[in-house]
């Protein structure tokens, strides 16, 4: 299996070309890009597309001048899994633009989950599957013109389930018809499997050769806050067995980003910063020597 | 600042006495926070005589010493109370003075007593009866602590409330901790700042280290939480201001170690410790170090 970095704090707080040299120091040969602009934001309210192309061609310039390979990049969470009707438009821009700045930071896949609707509402599944594919549709669009193709990874209903409602998380059947139709594939987030009430093995034994990424990240059972992959309430034992079943190809994600974000007021101590990827790092590689064991 | 920890990393290992101190002096730390709470009152060790107990601790001083660690702080047994059956209260009482015993031939300038506590709810008369037992029970240990020059650190504690909800208890703020080694007016007692439990205790870590100065405050048990329970989660994880405390030590002056108290991290990794645990080890000695030195 292929272990990669989730680059973008790297890429964010040193800029390209040292955050790239930073990742290659820690042994990386493959990294993730995840685009975390906001709905509302100027990212999607007023850049041209030559500002985004601005904002994103140098992370692809300075990958090609290294020895790490872009695998795919991924929209933020925070993108329309709440959708209301007055960002609907919005947030449907937001994923379009994504697509774009995906294709300047040269990442060939971009992937990104399905909506989710709280169960309030009438035909809530088939409304989510509804808007999905518009989203999608418009994406795809978007994506041919770019060079670019569509995964999808399984989402969460965390955040409306802690607010007293309650959504639909994607199922692996989803998953694999979303990818059938739109074809790059699928990654597996296990905390939104576990936030969506769903077994990661059950979605693993899913979609079979399909997936293309696995997100290695963990959270607190009772608080819900990130902890340190194989520290929570993610089963990675398990995990890490049905891993036998996917393709050899598939990535590792190791989320670097929610777990940098807490040291935020330390992140320029370098020996911590090392001392920390080096965990995450052996992590994957324990994750994945016990699956091939 | 020192760095120590306490040894939970080790468990599951299978490591020799040599290993698991070369193992802490290798990841980066200075201090052993020695683990002499594991024991109940009842246990063998408290009944060894003074000559076996002084063997027994001064050969794991040697193999501390020889990996350039020094000890300290030790723990001394949870259960010094005796909770309605006062015929163990001697045993009980003794099994701590084993312990400033065990933590003098260890070298430990320390020892960390809890104070005996429960949850008095406000309660004004429980409070006094709660500070008088104590005094007497610390007054019992004072000639020890002389004898074998050792100090007691009094730690910060908290209780449940009638509903199950973290709440003050005995010591839960400065100025009981204060008033507690004021009481004594002894140069034998000092202050032991957990910093997990001031937050369950609904105190700002932060406040108390600032009040308590470093007159008062000697020994930090360093560990997170998110207010909700006694979690000793690793530092970052929690809700605690990691960069306020490091600052509020180094504004005081503090002269103690910056010492973790989070061991259940590393039982966290479950099947995996095995092969994370020493990686875990190490990233807690560089957070300390980040988190005493961050400007």
């Amino acid at each position: 299996m292929k272990i990669a970095a989730q680059s973008d704090f790297y890429f964010q707080t040193y800029g390209p070309n040292e955050g790239i040299k930073r990742l290659e120091k820690l042994g990386y040969q493959y990294i993730t890009y995840t685009i975390t602009d906001r709905y509302d934001q100027p990212f999607t309210t007023k850049w041209t597309d030559t500002e985004i192309k601005e904002r994103y061609e140098p992370i692809k310039k300075a990958v090609e001048a290294s020895n790490l390979e872009m695998l795919f990049a991924m929209i933020g969470t925070d993108i329309y899994n709440d959708v209301l009707h007055h960002t609907f438009e919005a947030r449907k821009k937001m994923c379009v633009n994504a697509v774009k700045a995906a294709a300047y930071a040269g990442c060939g896949i971009i992937a990104v989950r399905p909506a989710t609707i709280v169960r309030a509402v009438q035909n809530a599944m088939e409304k989510s599957k509804e808007i999905s594919l518009e989203v999608f549709n418009a994406m795809k669009e978007e994506a041919e013109k770019m060079g670019v193709k569509l995964a999808f990874i399984n989402n969460t209903m965390s955040q409306t389930l802690w607010g007293g409602n309650f959504c639909y998380g994607s199922t692996a059947a989803d998953l694999v018809e979303l990818s059938e139709r739109y074809d790059a594939g699928i990654i597996i987030d296990p905390v939104s499997a576990y936030n969506s009430l769903q077994r990661v093995e059950e979605l693993l034994v899913g979609v079979g050769d399909k997936l293309i990424g696995f997100l290695i990240t963990d959270i607190e059972g009772a608080t819900k806050s990130s902890v340190l992959p194989t520290m929570g309430i993610i089963n990675y034992s398990e995990i890490s067995n049905c891993l036998r079943q996917v393709p050899e190809e598939t990535a590792l994600v190791v989320m670097q980003t929610p777990i940098l974000k807490r040291y935020g007021d330390f992140i320029h101590n370098e020996p911590m910063v090392e001392a920390l990827n080096q965990f995450l790092r052996k992590t994957a590689d324990v994750i994945v020597r016990k699956n091939e064991n | 600042m020192k760095i120590g920890t306490q040894l939970g990393f080790s468990d599951g290992l299978n490591l020799m006495e040599e290993e698991i101190f070369k193992h802490l002096s290798d990841a980066g730390f200075d201090c052993v926070d020695y683990p002499l709470m594991l024991e109940n009152y009842d246990s063998p060790i408290w009944k060894l005589s003074d000559i076996e107990l002084r063997n027994k601790m001064e050969t794991t001083k040697n193999i501390i010493h020889k990996n350039g660690l020094t000890v300290g702080q030790t723990h001394s047994p949870l259960d010094a109370y005796w909770w309605g059956d006062i015929s163990t209260k001697e045993a009980r009482w003794n099994a701590q003075i084993q312990a400033i015993k065990a933590s003098a031939f260890l070298g430990s300038p320390y020892v960390v007593v809890h104070p005996l506590t429960w949850t008095y709810r406000g309660n004004k008369q429980k409070y006094e009866e709660a500070k008088n037992i104590n005094m007497e029970f610390y007054r019992f240990l004072e000639p020890y602590l002389k004898e074998y020059n050792v100090k007691v650190a009094i730690e910060n504690l908290f209780g449940y409330d009638l509903h199950n909800r973290p709440c003050r208890s005995t010591c839960s703020t400065a100025s009981d901790l204060k008033n507690y080694v004021d009481t004594l007016d002894s140069d034998c007692f000092v202050v032991c700042l957990d910093v997990g439990h001031a937050t369950l205790a609904l105190q700002d870590p932060v406040e108390m280290i600032y009040e308590l100065g470093k007159d008062y405050l000697h020994v930090t048990h360093i560990h997170d939480n998110c207010y909700l329970n006694d979690d000793h989660m690793m530092p970052g994880f929690g809700k605690l201001d990691w960069y306020s405390i490091g600052k509020a030590l180094r504004d005081i002056g503090y002269e103690g170690v910056f010492n973790f108290e989070a061991d259940r991290s590393y039982y966290k990794l479950g099947e995996f410790g095995k092969e994370l645990s020493l990686d875990l080890l190490k990233f807690y000695a560089k957070l300390g170090r980040a988190i005493v030195e961050s400007t």
